[in-house]
């Protein structure tokens, strides 16, 4: 494993995001108008919106991976930069975790602005620890990064490509998102500390298994 | 060729005879014996006294639901290492059974818990059974894998990318079942979850076992037809 290397794929992509925020940009909007709209879904301030906030705090992070993931690897091929990767001598699994980590980045930054827009669009008090809520919220999210981007890859050269990855990364999900929603219920609503908070074997045991299949089969994923 | 038809037709009319003879079986079963179902029958008219039926129409296509992606796993670990087209038109085709057995099982499950889980006056179609919400996202994954075969030209890259899907997508079967548990929804299903299993008795038994035996076969006689016809169509395009 070159890890020099997985560090110069995941830099060169933050460099480029960094130099033109077009994927940034439309995240964090996205991830501003979702939240909005989710708080139509119950009356403001009512019981059961508090309820079911969590999960939807969750689902912001989803749909807002999505439309970042969905770009990390088209991108390369609209700008036919996939060649040049692939002629790197980096292995298959080295661009693998690069991108995973930039899209991880992406998504922390997102993270750290979209938590407090929701404590202040929900007006919501954690009743937990803040530090343990972002804890869980991490761990689900390198679990969501770790599918995503193997996927991402997958769709290229599928003739509708967004719309397959939402397909082929929810139903593979699911064995996260319940835990993560779980976990972060018993932390934001029944104020458990992290401990006794089992999920969180479960998001780990996953995110093992999953990048496991993951470094196995991508060299298959990306050879032409 | 003659030969290999004439089989075919053979096997097909064996296994006309033999399923409708299990359903007849089935059908013709007594009702539950209310001494070996603890706590039943729960009000008069339960509709479970011959209601549990539904379990020898049902259960036979949940084991082919898992058997027959079982198969496309294989083929497509298979269509990896040896990169034969064969073993991609076998796995593409079980999946695409697979689909079709996971829907049988999805409703007649549904119409089970109907009659099992629901209350005089009430419906009960859905419940988030364990067993139920997973095979519910084993369709969808195969609902995906069968898309992203859709939307792929080459047939090359096709094989490639569906036999990787094909080898992730078996993981979120068992996963997802593991998920729901946790979630706290109850198995409302004898295998090993901590519930007094339903014991059938010897005439049930037999009907079970022929009923699995002859899934089995009807599955093995599709993938066989539906591969050939596949072949078939590469042949003459």
């Amino acid at each position: 494993m070159d890890f020099k290397g997985v560090l110069l794929v995941a830099k060169k992509d933050l460099k480029i995001e960094a130099r033109s925020r077009d994927t940034l940009s439309f995240m964090f909007v996205f991830a501003f108008v979702i939240l909005v709209m989710f708080n139509f879904s119950a009356e403001p301030f009512s019981e059961s919106l508090m309820d079911v906030a969590p999960g939807l705090l969750w689902f912001v992070f989803i749909f807002t991976g999505m439309l970042g993931l969905s770009r990390a690897f088209i991108k390369e091929k609209d700008a036919g930069t996939l060649e040049g990767l692939r002629l790197t001598p980096l292995g298959a699994n080295e661009i693998l975790i690069g991108k995973m980590l930039y899209n991880l980045v992406l998504i922390l930054i997102v993270e750290i602005i979209a938590l407090p827009l929701f404590i202040g669009i929900f007006n919501y008090q954690i009743a937990g620890s803040v530090l343990d809520t972002i804890f869980v919220l991490t761990l689900g999210n390198i679990g969501f990064v770790v599918v995503g981007s193997f996927m991402s890859a997958i769709i290229l050269s599928s003739r509708s490509r967004e719309l397959v990855l939402q397909l082929l990364v929810l139903p593979i999900l699911v064995p996260i998102i319940v835990p993560t929603i779980l976990a972060l219920r018993k932390i934001m609503i029944y104020g458990e500390s992290l401990p006794t908070v089992l999920e969180i074997r479960l998001i780990v045991a996953y995110i093992i298994i999953m990048s496991t299949l993951s470094f196995l089969l991508f060299s298959y994923v990306l050879e032409e | 060729m003659k030969i290999e038809r004439k089989y075919m037709l053979a096997l097909i009319a064996f296994l006309y005879v033999l399923m409708l003879f299990g359903m007849y079986r089935a059908l013709t079963l007594g009702p539950l014996d209310p001494s070996k179902v603890p706590g039943f029958p729960r009000y008069e008219g339960d509709p479970m006294e011959h209601g549990y039926k539904i379990f020898f129409f049902s259960m036979q296509f949940g084991v082919l639901t898992y058997i027959a992606f079982f198969v496309t796993l294989v083929c497509s670990v298979l269509f990896l290492k040896n990169r034969d087209l064969k073993f991609d038109t076998i796995a593409s085709n079980s999946a695409k059974l697979a689909l079709v057995f996971s829907s049988i099982v999805l409703i007649n499950g549904a119409i089970f818990s109907n009659l099992a889980w629901s209350l005089p006056g009430s419906s009960a179609y859905w419940i988030w059974e364990p067993k139920q919400t997973t095979t519910l996202i084993l369709w969808f994954v195969l609902v995906s894998y069968l898309a992203l075969r859709a939307t792929v030209d080459d047939e090359d890259t096709r094989a490639r990318l569906s036999a990787v899907i094909g080898i992730f997508g078996f993981s979120a079967a068992p996963l997802t079942l593991l998920s729901t548990i946790i979630y706290g929804a109850k198995s409302m299903h004898p295998a090993g979850f901590g519930q007094e299993a339903f014991q059938l008795d010897p005439q049930g038994r037999t009907v079970f076992g022929i009923m699995i035996f002859g899934a089995l076969i009807l599955y093995a006689i599709l993938l066989w037809l539906s591969v050939k016809i596949e072949n078939l169509e590469k042949a003459v395009a």
